[in-house]
């Protein structure tokens, strides 16, 4: 069920969404949107750059937060606006080390304008440690 | 006591490429591309895939996926850029912001374009970053602007 904009409080949360990311899925994101830097998928690439391992594409992490937004607004078209801001890297599960990062959201604000409901979500993008990687906020326009 | 001169990195060379656009790119927005994203990022709502579920939600056609705007940017070789390899020692994307100023849909050949917004300098916990902002802006085939972008390439 989309949220609707009568029913939503400042404070709230939306439901978590969790996903997980293999090095399959960093290549299949590398494929798809063209970015092909080597530490998104080359250990040795990465690792001599400092990293421990591959990381997550930040357009991946924010794929995933706007899905867990458009899951709660009640699709895609709601969305006015998403930032996210990549403080930490996040690591593919690997054979015997799952890796499951978690979107979590909190009502921060809800005002009219231009004849539209809107409604700001502050965003958190989670490792498995618990750690926020990947803040972020969202403005979507809710129906009535 | 003496007030040191603060010497910035970014010279006046670097801030005239502030403003400066690429020309635009075209991209007809492909069901197999948008089918690909979706696989890639596990978006498994049917409307973005299947034309009957996009119009049992109410949509004329499968929506754009909010963040596939990052696979169809403006030709990025032809952007002129400053170079700040004298400086630091890698490059670090920062943050994107994206602003939904119309929908899309699968089958429009969009244009996008891209300049740098802005180029300043922030002094980190490890030290003097060096911000340069890129603006990436998608419009539709009557020039309305769809999709607005920003991101944030830090060199440190």
């Amino acid at each position: 069920m989309a949220a609707r904009f009568s029913d939503v409080e400042v404070g709230q949360s939306i439901p978590e969404l969790q996903k997980e990311a293999t090095t399959q899925t960093l290549v299949k994101f590398a494929g798809a949107t063209g970015d092909f830097y080597q530490i998104h998928y080359d250990r040795e690439f990465a690792q001599a750059a400092g990293l421990p391992d591959v990381i997550l594409h930040g357009f991946l992490k924010k794929a995933f937060l706007a899905e867990a937004v458009s899951n709660w607004a009640g699709g895609p078209q709601r969305l006015r606006k998403l930032v996210a801001q990549y403080r930490g890297v996040d690591l593919p599960s690997r054979p015997g080390t799952q890796q499951l990062f978690t979107v979590r959201g909190t009502v921060t604000k809800k005002w009219e304008q231009d004849g539209e409901r809107l409604v700001e979500l502050q965003l958190e993008g989670v490792d498995t440690e618990g750690k926020v990687t990947t803040p972020g906020s969202a403005v979507v326009a809710l129906a009535s | 006591m003496t007030v040191e001169q603060h010497q910035s990195t970014i010279t006046e060379e670097h801030r005239a490429f502030i403003g400066k656009e690429t020309p635009p790119g075209t991209h007809v927005i492909e069901a197999g591309a948008v089918r690909r994203f979706c696989d890639a990022v596990g978006l498994t709502d049917p409307i973005y895939t299947d034309l009957a579920a996009a119009k049992a939600a109410g949509l004329p056609e499968r929506p754009v996926p909010p963040t596939f705007w990052c696979g169809i940017m403006a030709p990025g070789g032809e952007l002129k850029r400053p170079n700040f390899d004298h400086f630091g020692s890698r490059n670090m994307n920062g943050g994107t912001e994206y602003e939904y100023l119309k929908p899309a849909y699968v089958g429009q050949t969009l244009t996008c374009t891209m300049q740098v917004a802005d180029i300043y300098e922030k002094q980190g916990r490890s030290g003097l970053m060096i911000f340069t902002i890129l603006e990436n802006i998608w419009r539709d085939e009557s020039g309305d602007v769809v999709t607005r972008g920003r991101l944030a390439g830090i060199r440190l």
